[in-house]
């Protein structure tokens, strides 16, 4: 550019200096250029109006289009508009975004791209960097961003039919073999009556009709009101493929809740995990370059690691939407072991809660924690997701402290919670 | 507001298209250095008005676009291994080869068959040509200017190695095939710079032209009449238009240039109408700002205009002014710290004397002109050699391949030429030789035909000649007696010969023939001390023979009977010379 304007101090000069109008003509074609693009340059942006539609939680698998309006609301095209959106290469699998286009005037260009949700997490998507110069390079290049937007991708879910998970809770939705819970409010037929049995449930018009006392049969049920107690403490993981089985806890736990809600059941989260979200706070986030995904950078004398507050069991779909949200974005790190975080955890729970204990393995502390919750009076199941080739003592030793333990390592594991219910 | 899609990645071409490259920036670079060489050329017409310089631009166009599709053609990745200092020297020298000839026929100078030899013994009278030594200046700045503009352009566009390695998956890209970055943005530069120095030529030339140069010679003219203004011709107006349009818009494509590889580097997707969104814009711009400016008042027209040259006049003037006086303080100042030396009385010139005379040397010219035809003919050999393989390297490389069965006809045909004139000459020179032969050959000696006589002065002769006379002598004088030399004999034989007629006189006899051998065949000095000895014996020979016609002597029957010799050699006088 100090090029340019020496040239113009040239030609003025020597204009003056020799009074030929031609070079005037030279002066005043040069003077106008460098205007122009002065004046013209610095509001090509300026003119620009960008947004960023797109669905912005999806579920595992999905494929969520992205799609990026630029409208140019000026009177003047754009000869050239490059647009790179920052998004991670995992997720846009090497579409193209990063592209060179030019903007007629008062017109939209529409840009679309894919994203594949392959792992759960929380994602940014952007920031869009604009950038444009003038066609002559007398100036810099002008570059105006539009702010990043977030994508939450659930974790993966799989389908349950029937959990027949214990209940101390009576007078639930959920269809239990335990006669202890059978339910007045779902009758299921009569049966003749038996001495001990209660005058109020003879069925007055059966016996009349029948000329036989005839007692009425109820459907029991019970209350799963459930907290999913997951630990995500990672010493306590020691199995060789660890991030594996984090990952697979968290479905488990997913899995569960989703379950749970769509036997319209009250489920709450409760897990000594890290989320990056809620531990930053008000600090920056990092993100993973090639993923895109939500990172958790702990540096030097920054603030103890908090795991993020407990969700208290509540029914419905929005409540669900929480849980699974606060699922994608937890991330597995030394914080307080187990053994020393579930009493407190549960503190504020209601009496009988079923806590479905989520963990590793199924270490004589782990047992001996989830017996003081049956102390306290939960119903407290243990599920152990590391491989473990001596898993029924385990179980044994869970019958014998009052809780039931399941071993859930795999897909195939959950098969039996996966069975059609019997007709 | 309608709404576009923008283009999927498989529809876009990933480098600038090539009509750009091949059309319009040698358009561009040619016109943008034939505009400026047009008013150098337009400058020098109207200085020198005798030499049609305006015509130069002829081959300047063929230099500027043969210079440009060189660069272009040397940037290939399968030329890295040529040599292009020299391929580069190599075209040069052909040019400049061609520039040779073109001035010759537009200038009209010719050079004729009777100027050669002058040219073959100086050299330097080829060159010596005004007209030729400013087309070399404005071929080789044509060649020059074109090279370093278009090599700027080769390098901010993306090569062959960024075009290859960008286009792979970034996955398969490895890092020890990535080409080394250019820094575009300094070459960007290097062209504003140029065009930047070409315009400051062109606006001095203009100056230069538009001025009444008789008007500022001196500095009363200046101040006492002003500078006279000449009107510039349209030429000049034309190209100094031709020069800035073709420079904004190569400094537009140069920006296009770079831009294509920044995006090629950032694995952007550039959309398919972008370069042509880019020059129509840029044709645009300038001609809505070339248009707006038409309908300017014109700067000299302004008040402000005309305050503005005063302005700068008096600024000028106070610099000049500030200038002249520091220049005096400053010779002043030197001028004390330095005082000159006080000048002695000058003495009363005395001539001085003139250097005593060399003695004459011998002139030695004919070895300068060996030596000097010796370089003359090595300076031409070098030239022909050097220009016959630039060319030959030049077209080589090119790709023109030169027929050898023709070269060889062409040869064969040559050899054949040069065999029938040589065989030609040759008969000829044998004709000559054998015509002259005839001439000079002696006619054969007849015994009968006798010499005409001659006198001979004995006391004008050397000592050595003295001795030949008088043994000649004896030996004529003993053939007219009878006893004539064989002209196979020697001097020995024939001594015995007349002692064997002879018996009295055999001292005088052995005497002369030694005298005469020793004169004939000796290298030692004969003085005249030596002589009267030798005459006193010929004069005893002489009275013997005379004493002997007297006497006449019993016949010799050997001697009779011989046959008749074809003649003796020295029969003739003395005067003839010994054998």
């Amino acid at each position: 550019m100090g090029q340019f304007t020496a040239l113009i101090l040239v030609l003025l000069l020597v204009a003056f200096l020799l009074n030929v109008d031609f070079i005037f003509y030279i002066v005043y074609v040069s003077i106008g250029l460098y205007a122009w693009n002065r004046w013209y340059t610095p509001r090509i942006l300026g003119q620009i109006s960008a947004r960023r539609e797109f669905t912005d939680h999806a579920f595992w698998g999905e494929e969520i289009p992205v799609t990026l309006r630029l409208h140019n609301k000026g009177r003047l095209g754009i000869p050239w508009l490059q647009l790179r959106e920052s998004v991670a290469v995992e997720l846009t699998a090497r579409q193209p975004t990063n592209q060179v286009v030019s903007l007629p005037r008062r017109q939209t260009l529409k840009l679309t791209y894919i994203v594949q949700t392959r792992r759960r997490g929380y994602y940014r998507l952007g920031p869009l960097n604009l950038k444009t110069s003038d066609l002559f390079g007398l100036f810099p290049e002008q570059v105006r961003s539009l702010p990043p937007d977030y994508l939450t991708v659930y974790p993966r879910l799989y389908t349950l039919s029937q959990l027949s998970l214990p209940s101390r809770l009576p007078f639930g939705v959920v269809n239990s073999r335990q006669r202890l819970f059978e339910d007045p409010a779902r009758p299921m037929g009569v049966r003749q009556f038996r001495s001990g049995d209660s005058l109020r449930q003879i069925n007055w018009k059966a016996s009349a009709h029948t000329q036989d006392l005839l007692v009425k049969t109820f459907a029991p049920a019970i209350s799963l009101e459930t907290a999913v107690l997951l630990n995500l403490h990672l010493g306590d993981y020691v199995w060789r493929d660890r991030a594996y089985t984090v990952e697979w806890a968290i479905e488990v736990a997913a899995s569960l809740a989703a379950h749970l809600v769509e036997m319209r059941q009250s489920v709450g989260l409760i897990s000594n995990g890290i989320d990056p979200l809620h531990q930053s706070q008000n600090d920056s986030v990092a993100f993973d370059e090639e993923s895109g995904r939500l990172l958790f950078v702990q540096g030097r004398g920054s603030k103890p690691l908090v795991p993020p507050p407990p969700i208290p069991p509540r029914p419905g779909q929005r409540h669900l939407m929480e849980i699974l949200e606060r699922l994608a974005r937890l991330e597995a790190e030394e914080t307080t072991p187990f053994d020393r975080w579930a009493a407190t955890a549960c503190l504020d729970l209601s009496w009988g809660v079923t806590v479905l204990a989520i963990t590793p393995t199924g270490s004589e502390a782990v047992c001996q924690t989830l017996h003081r919750l049956v102390r306290a009076g939960f119903n407290p199941i243990l599920l152990v997701v590391e491989p473990d080739s001596e898993f029924g003592r385990v179980r044994q030793r869970a019958r014998h402290l009052g809780f039931a333990a399941y071993h859930v390592t795999e897909k195939r594991d959950m098969e039996r919670w996966q069975r059609p219910l019997p007709v | 507001m309608s709404e576009q899609p923008a283009k999927t990645a498989s529809d876009q071409p990933i480098t600038i298209t090539s009509w750009a490259r091949t059309v319009i920036q040698p358009i561009l670079l040619t016109a943008n250095t034939l505009a400026l060489l047009a008013v150098i050329l337009i400058f020098l017409q109207r200085m020198d008005g005798e030499r049609p310089w305006v015509a130069l631009l002829i081959p300047c166009i063929f230099i500027a676009a043969e210079s440009y599709s060189t660069t272009i053609w040397l940037a290939s990745p399968s030329r890295r291994q040529l040599n292009h200092t020299k391929y580069r020297a190599a075209e040069l020298l052909t040019l400049l080869i061609m520039v040779r000839l073109f001035t010759w026929a537009v200038y009209g100078n010719w050079p004729n068959l009777g100027q050669w030899p002058d040219y073959l013994a100086n050299p330097l009278l080829l060159f010596a040509d005004i007209y030729f030594i400013g087309a070399v200046v404005v071929a080789y700045a044509a060649w020059y200017r074109t090279l370093a503009i278009s090599r700027v352009f080769t390098r901010l566009a993306p090569d062959t190695a960024e075009q290859a390695y960008y286009s792979l998956p970034r996955h398969e890209r490895l890092e020890a095939n990535q080409p080394l970055p250019t820094n575009r943005e300094a070459l960007q530069q290097n062209f504003m710079q140029q065009f930047l120095g070409g315009a400051i030529v062109l606006l001095v030339c203009i100056s230069l032209t538009s001025i009444e140069l008789d008007t500022v010679w001196t500095l009363e003219s200046v101040l006492s009449g002003g500078i006279a203004r000449l009107g510039l011709p349209p030429g000049m107006l034309a190209s100094l238009l031709i020069y800035f349009l073709t420079g904004f818009l190569l400094l537009s494509q140069g920006r296009l240039a770079m831009m294509e590889a920044r995006w090629l580097a950032d694995d952007a997707v550039r959309s398919p109408g972008i370069g042509r969104n880019w020059y129509q814009r840029t044709l645009f711009i300038l001609l809505a700002i070339g248009l707006a400016a038409a309908f300017l008042p014109l700067g000299s027209t302004f008040t402000f205009g005309r305050i503005l040259a005063y302005g700068l006049y008096g600024m000028m003037l106070a610099i000049s002014s500030l200038f002249y006086f520091f220049s005096i303080l400053f010779l002043s100042l030197l001028s004390f710290l330095f005082p000159r030396q006080q000048v002695a009385e000058p003495e009363p010139f005395t001539p001085p004397t003139p250097p005593p005379l060399l003695p004459q040397q011998p002139e030695t010219a004919q070895p300068d002109m060996l030596m000097h035809m010796i370089l003359t003919s090595a300076f031409w050999a070098v030239v022909i050699v050097v220009s016959v393989l630039a060319f030959a390297f030049f077209l080589r490389e090119r790709g023109v391949k030169v027929n050898t069965a023709v070269l060889r006809h062409l040869w064969r045909g040559f050899v054949l030429w040069w065999r029938s004139l040589w065989q030609g000459l040759r008969s000829e020179l044998n004709e000559v030789r054998e015509a002259i032969q005839t001439r000079l050959q002696r006619s054969p000696r007849n015994p009968e035909v006798r010499p005409p006589w001659r006198y001979v002065r004995l006391n004008s002769l050397s000592p050595r000649e003295k001795v030949f006379y008088f043994y000649l002598a004896m030996v004529k004088r003993a053939g007219n007696e009878g006893v004539p030399r064989e002209q196979s004999e020697t001097p020995t034989e024939f001594a015995g010969d007349l002692k064997a007629s002879w018996p009295d006189a055999d001292a005088e006899i052995d005497g002369l023939t030694d005298a005469f051998m020793l004169a004939r065949y000796g290298r030692q000095p004969i003085a005249e001390k030596d002589i009267p000895p030798i005459k006193a014996k010929w004069q005893r020979m002489k009275a013997n023979i005379r004493r002997r016609r007297k006497t006449p002597p019993p016949p010799v029957e050997t001697k009779e009977n011989a046959p008749p010799s074809s003649g003796p050699p020295s029969s003739g006088p003395p005067s003839n010379g010994p054998r």
